[in-house]
């Protein structure tokens, strides 16, 4: 009976069977009170507790706890928090361990886990204590976990953030208004909060030493803070991880040493808010020296538990690095993953997602500026094509430190053809495993085919049908670096201090992509997509009128660029000539044939935002904001009465949805009730859904790959219609002397001028964007400026306008489906 | 009149036509009904020339053809009554439909009732009276206020997008059918004069004198929402035709010479009031309450 329960116990905890497959982490059960409770409530409560009377002090205590129980409850209504899940539950139990003889911590420590890559955890004056999962994936052990979580009780304990907050307060006052950002302010209160660090870290080795955890793990946890920018393990990258029987990757593509990890733990840190790794390090040191170790442990609560959890969160850390963009850590974070999970197939889904991104932005972000350049009074134009974050990512390959510098290599070396075909081979693999039942990935496969085939003019026939000529064995000598075995534990910070080394042999001809497909040219289904993509018509290239261009100034004086011949029939096209442009990524164009690229830009922007009639009949409003400000108070943000509007912009939302015979779900967390979490977890992944779909920008093409669960929310909503809408509301300060001077000489502008100069002044901005899920796009972009307080009759107005658009139909054939405002 | 019909019923053909398309305004409602009160201030000096007015100037000149000699009497006028500057409003009264055409767009028809606030200034009289003598006498300015009948249609253009909320500018173009009044004859009392040898009793008689005038000018302003049932307009308007007649004629006075004969005199005060109005109506501020129909 023991043995079943502790067997069903071990499913129910470890309930995702990670060597296949990975489920993103949901929170469970009832939705805790600091979800619920509305924020004005807690600090009341908390204002109460804090402060005594209305002296200036007490005044300063309550602005504070305001401000930050406002942006406390606008990170747990994000979606990014987790509760009741694995993770979170794990932490609260090492937490137990620590609490269980302090009362006060008892009482008010709450623990929530955030979905974040970032190293990090931190905590407010009212209990909340947030750990990132990043920082978990990042561990060694439970007790480096322990020791966090004493460090961030004693910032609890010791009120820190509140008290640097009015210190601060002081400082500023000290110093004039001039000097109030200069270095020595800073300094100043850069020593304030390390000082409040090694508070925390001394004072946390109390709560330590009452516990079970071993001291000698504390040291390997400075090591984690230090290097927390790598990924969470440092593996070479094997350099025939993509490769097959035909596609082989050359050695030209490689490092043949990847840059050295530096270990520079004494940096300066004069106006960093902590202390340098050295002296904590040192500091807790000299605290620990004597103190016996025996008997003491690196795991109290469990250790395949802290693995299973450990995982988890690197799971989540690769999902996460694909919603930031971040494609080669996403790359190689799953690489190293595979080493311990090699048939996991959502980790063959983030590479093969992420090659697809990758070849995409290189093949098809085309954005360009383009400038006037006057020589000798000749006007010369030139195009230039803009990088995108994707490119500007990749590119920062030579500042990467560690194994996973060769996926930056990679990546940054291969042309947008090679790098798509290197996609395309490795999704049609994947989509091969998934015998063909996954839509995504056909999707992916259908979308690299098109973009070779249009844009890189891939065909068939060009493939070789052989494995490719061998390349010259690399004959240099290297040293071997010890993998991780399943039964010997080696840590990321063992590997760094081992540093590899090794040189590059010679490689071959860099046309290892007429091989990459020779496997699936028996394989019906490649060829009959390939035959799809090949049969469609390319795409007309738009001509628009320029606009005027941007004036640079002159050129220097240069030679005069040759002259380009006109091209012959069948000839190849020649690379236009680099003209003397001020950048030499600047191409010369033609004045004939200048395409106003801005203008094509600048249309696309005013399409988005004509007016619409969408016919669209149900959509979901997702986390309506509302923010109200007053430029003449100290404290700027009214969060009170901003949560108030809500309330009412809420309500008026439904009235004006009701008026239209608009259906319209309003995922509102403000309005969550305990027994919500579905719809809570759904805010997270509708969230994550806009926030990549927004690190995107206007790049439509780009696949959103937080898009899971698109068809179970589809299925569970009704529609594919999401939209995000909020008001930010401003009273202005209002110099009216001017206006007053005037008024007194035109004595005639009197009852005009006399309203202007009494009522104050506002300005309210309202916005919507109404996304399409399934395919991406802004269906909707609607935003109103207006010099006009926000009264429900102006909050009427923008809502029933943007409804309007979205619930009336298009006209009969005659008028097209977006209107001129 | 026939017009003003005319007028009238295009206005309804637009707005039906407007109608079919698709368009928002304020929750659904795009018609809207009130009342509108435009008013500017009287921005002279009664005597135009202020403070450089006569001082005590003759009031009565005879000619006695028989003799060929001029007689004068002189009656004294107190200056300030002549320099004094007079506050007041010219009000205009208008009832007013709008209808929303576009999001960006709406179109308003006025019907108003006008009057001038502040009367116009004293000038100058000359005429021969019953027994063919020939007087000059300064007629007194409680006699000549302006007032009468208009309309307007406007074209407004809403910057927000949100039509009818928010602030606009637009156009607009009015007829306006005003009457004042002009000196018609003078009537001595003879008797009077061979009793007193004073021409005091001499009598002016007035008559109206209908004149129309045409406005074309801007307007701006601000719509709000009140209740969702009301709505609240405010703003101002410049007559460009007022304001050209006023900067562009230069001889405009108060008080200036006449020329003998009844039809020269209708005119040349005609031409002076009509002047006069575009002036004072060029410029004018207005608050409106109108009602949310459909």
């Amino acid at each position: 009976m023991l043995l079943l329960a502790v067997l069903t116990f071990s499913v129910q905890l470890f309930s995702q069977d990670l060597s296949k497959d990975y489920t993103p982490i949901t929170s469970a059960g009832k939705l805790p009170d600091d979800f619920i409770v509305s924020a004005s409530s807690k600090a009341q409560k908390d204002i109460e507790a804090l402060t005594k009377s209305k002296s200036t002090a007490d005044k300063e205590k309550a602005r504070f706890v305001i401000s930050a129980t406002f942006f406390l409850d606008n990170v747990l209504k994000s979606g990014k928090v987790l509760y009741n899940d694995p993770i979170s539950k794990y932490v609260q139990k090492v937490a137990d361990n620590i609490i269980a003889n302090d009362p006060k911590l008892k009482d008010h420590i709450r623990i929530y886990v955030v979905k974040s890559p970032v190293v990090n955890a931190y905590t407010f004056d009212n209990g909340v204590v947030l750990v990132n999962t990043g920082l978990i994936s990042q561990l060694e052990n439970e007790a480096q976990l322990a020791f966090v979580l004493c460090h961030e009780f004693v910032h609890f304990k010791k009120k820190h953030a509140i008290s640097a907050h009015l210190e601060f307060i002081k400082m500023d006052k000290k110093t004039t208004s001039y000097n109030r950002n200069g270095v020595k302010l800073l300094l100043e209160k850069s020593k304030f909060n390390k000082k409040q660090e090694t508070e925390a870290d001394v004072d946390g080795l109390e709560l330590y030493h009452k516990t079970a955890y071993s001291y000698k793990s504390i040291d390997g946890l400075f090591d984690v803070l230090q290097f927390s920018y790598l990924p969470f393990d440092d593996l070479e990258f094997d350099k025939t991880f993509f490769n097959d029987t035909y596609l082989k990757i050359p050695h030209d593509y490689f490092l043949s040493k990847v840059k050295d990890i530096e270990f520079d733990d004494d940096y300066e840190d004069s106006l960093h808010t902590h202390p340098n790794i050295h002296k904590r390090r040192t500091e807790v040191e000299n605290k620990i020296k004597g103190k016996d170790n025996f008997g003491r442990v690196d795991f109290v609560v469990s250790e395949k538990e802290f693995i299973y959890v450990q995982d988890l969160s690197r799971f989540e850390t690769c999902r996460l690095y694909m919603q930031e963009l971040e494609y080669p850590e996403a790359i190689y974070s799953a690489y190293v993953l595979l080493k311990k999970y090699p048939e996991n197939i959502y980790l063959k889904e983030i590479i093969a997602r992420s090659l697809y991104e990758v070849a995409l932005y290189k093949s098809s972000y085309n954005r360009y500026t383009y400038t006037v350049n006057y020589d000798r009074g000749i006007a010369m134009y030139y195009k230039k094509k803009e990088k995108s974050d994707v490119e500007y990512i990749i590119d920062y390959v030579d500042s990467i430190q560690g194994s996973s510098q060769q996926v930056y290599n990679i990546l940054h070396k291969m042309n947008p053809m090679e790098v798509s075909i290197l996609a395309l081979h490795y999704n049609w693999k994947l989509n091969q495993t998934q015998q063909y039942s996954d839509p995504n990935t056909m999707a992916v496969c259908d979308s690299l085919m098109h973009i070779l085939v249009k844009k890189h003019e891939f065909t068939m026939e060009n493939i070789i049908k052989a494995i490719p000529p061998e390349q010259k064995p690399d004959t240099t000598k290297k040293e071997v670096v010890e993998e991780v075995k399943k039964n010997k534990k080696e840590s990321k910070y063992d590997k760094i201090r081992k540093k590899p080394k090794t040189k590059s042999g010679k490689s071959i001809s860099n046309e290892f992509v007429k091989y990459a497909f020779a496997d699936y040219l028996n394989d019906t289904k490649f060829v009959s997509m390939y035959k799809a993509a090949a049969s469609e018509p390319k795409e007309k290239k738009k001509k628009v009128t320029p606009k005027t261009p941007t004036k640079t100034k002159p050129a220097p004086k240069t030679k005069p660029s040759p002259k380009t011949k006109p091209k012959k029939k069948g000839e190849e096209e020649v690379e236009e000539d680099e003209g003397p442009g001020d950048d030499e990524d600047s191409v010369k164009i033609d004045v004939a044939e200048v395409t106003d690229l801005t203008a094509e830009w600048n249309a696309e922007a005013l399409a988005l935002k004509s007016y619409k009639a969408l016919g669209i009949d149900k959509i979901v409003i997702v986390d309506p904001f509302y923010m109200k400000m007053d430029m003449r108070k100290k404290e700027k943000v009214s969060y009170f009465s901003g949560e108030d509007k809500l309330k009412e912009f809420h309500h008026l939302l439904e009235n004006n949805a009701m008026k239209l015979k608009l259906e319209a779900e309003i995922l509102n967390p403000s309005m969550f009730e305990e027994g919500d979490v579905n719809k809570y977890n759904d805010l997270s992944f509708i969230n994550d859904w806009v926030g990549e779909r927004l690190n995107h920008g206007d790049f439509n093409q780009a696949l959103v790959l937080s898009s899971e669960y698109k068809d179970e929310l589809k299925k569970r909503f009704g529609t594919e219609y999401f939209m995000w809408t909020g008001t930010v509301s401003i009273r202005e300060k209002k110099r009216n002397i001017g206006t007053a001077i005037a008024a007194s000489i035109l004595i005639y502008s009197l009852p005009w001028t006399i309203p202007y100069i009494i009522l104050p002044k506002y300005n309210t901005y309202f916005y919507s964007v109404l996304f399409n899920v399934e395919t991406g796009r802004i269906e909707l972009f609607s935003e109103h400026e207006l010099d006009l307080k926000d009264n429900e009759d102006l909050l009427n107005a923008t809502i029933y306008d943007t409804f309007y658009q979205i619930k009336s139909s298009p006209k009969s054939t005659s008028t097209p489906v977006n209107e001129k405002p | 009149m026939r017009n003003l019909k005319k007028l009238f019923f295009a206005i309804c053909c637009l707005a039906a036509t407007a109608s079919f398309s698709q368009v928002p305004g304020y929750q659904g409602k795009r018609l809207y009904l009130g009342y509108t009160n435009e008013f500017s201030m009287a921005n002279v000096n009664v005597n135009a020339r202020g403070g450089t007015s006569l001082n005590g100037a003759f009031n009565y000149v005879t000619y006695n053809p028989y003799y060929d000699s001029y007689g004068y009497t002189y009656e004294e006028i107190d200056p300030k009554e002549m320099n004094k500057t007079a506050f007041a409003f010219n009000f205009s009264h208008k009832l007013s439909l709008n209808y929303v055409t576009s999001r960006t767009s709406a179109i308003a028809f006025d019907i108003k009732y006008f009057k001038t606030g502040c009367v116009f200034s004293a000038y100058n009289y000359n005429d021969y009276d019953q027994f063919g003598n020939y007087y000059s006498m300064l007629i007194m300015p409680q006699f000549t206020k302006i007032s009468g009948f208009g309309m307007d249609f406007q074209y407004r253009i809403f910057k927000d997008g949100l039509a009818p909320f928010g602030k606009y500018a637009g156009y607009y173009i009015g007829a306006n059918f005003m009457k004042g009044q002009s000196p018609d004859s003078i009537y001595v009392d003879a008797a009077y004069l061979a009793l007193t040898g004073s021409l005091r009793s001499g009598n002016v008689t007035f008559k109206d004198v209908p004149f129309k005038t045409l406005s074309l000018g801007y307007v701006y302003g601000k719509q709000n929402v009140i209740k969702d049932l009301f709505i609240l307009d405010r703003g101002f308007s410049i007559d460009v035709v007022g304001l050209m007649v006023a900067l562009i004629k230069s001889d405009y006075t108060d008080y200036s010479s006449s020329s003998y004969g009844s039809d020269a005199v209708d005119g040349y005060y005609l031409h002076f009031m009509k002047r006069r109005a575009q002036w004072r109506n060029s410029v004018n501020m207005y608050i409106g309450v109108k009602y949310l129909l459909k």
